[in-house]
């Protein structure tokens, strides 16, 4: 059976709506911190760290540290297999939104 | 049992309304994150310029305080800023594009401005006035330039 539908498309790593918060919001900028990027796409902590470690083990996204003064902190940056993962995934979400449900006639 | 029928209601498989909703959620969280990234250095842009602006007109109408105080103003601005840039969370990904462009421009308008003007035109508004608005120029072009949209298609 060939695989025509869109869905047979979609990346299984980017489907969660926080990974796919994750890399769109890195998608638009260089680099983030942890601590701006959990602001931005408005998730605590725990989650964050979570799916970041999920993110990198797939190779979508380079995780680097440095530190500002004493305090140490933690970068994330979109790879280039992320970002091609990632615009596949937006275009099989388009495909599928664009979807028409055939139209309902009385018998 | 009819694989087909399961393969047709997995749960992976968005509807189309959920996949616009996706949709909206990358497109919103893309936004989110290049526009920190966007306003801090468009704030930067402007204080750059404005600095620009006071400097130019110190040196070149204050007399020798003037140029004293001129040029104790760009290295005290030039190290809060690198300090207030190095602590921002977000590095925008045109930063290194358009924005190195703008400072290139700077440089060559400061150092003609200056280079052209100290020798015969101290004290006078008519050359510093135009010449502190056009070395501003670049960098106030920079910061109100309308950025192109970060988004992944």
């Amino acid at each position: 059976m060939t695989e025509t539908h869109p869905r047979h498309r979609l990346d299984d790593v980017i489907h969660s709506p926080v990974r796919l918060s994750v890399v769109a919001a890195l998608a638009g900028v260089e680099k983030a911190d942890f601590r701006s990027l959990r602001d931005a796409i408005e998730v605590s902590d725990s989650a964050l760290s979570k799916q970041l470690t999920v993110l990198e083990d797939a190779g979508y996204v380079e995780i680097t540290k440095d530190r500002v003064g004493r305090r140490p902190r933690t970068w994330a940056a979109l790879t280039p297999a992320g970002r091609t993962a990632l615009t596949a995934h937006l275009q099989a979400l388009r495909a599928i939104a664009e979807q028409q449900l055939p139209a309902v006639t009385d018998a | 049992m009819d694989t087909m029928s399961n393969d047709a209601l997995s749960p992976t498989a968005p509807t189309p309304r959920e996949a616009a909703a996706a949709l909206d959620l990358a497109t919103r969280s893309t936004a989110a994150t290049a526009g920190i990234g966007h306003r801090w250095v468009q704030s930067l842009l402007l204080a750059w310029a404005a600095m620009t602006i006071a400097v130019v007109l110190l040196v070149g109408l204050g007399g020798v305080p003037g140029i004293i105080v001129g040029s104790l103003i760009g290295p005290l601005f030039a190290g809060t800023v690198a300090i207030w840039a190095a602590r921002q969370g977000i590095r925008a990904r045109s930063l290194n594009g358009r924005y190195l462009l703008a400072v290139l421009l700077w440089a060559v308008l400061y150092g003609a401005a200056l280079t052209l003007g100290l020798p015969g035109q101290a004290g006078n508004l008519g050359y510093w006035l135009p010449a502190a608005l056009a070395t501003a120029l670049p960098m106030l072009a920079a910061a109100l330039w309308p950025r192109r949209e970060e988004q992944v298609r």
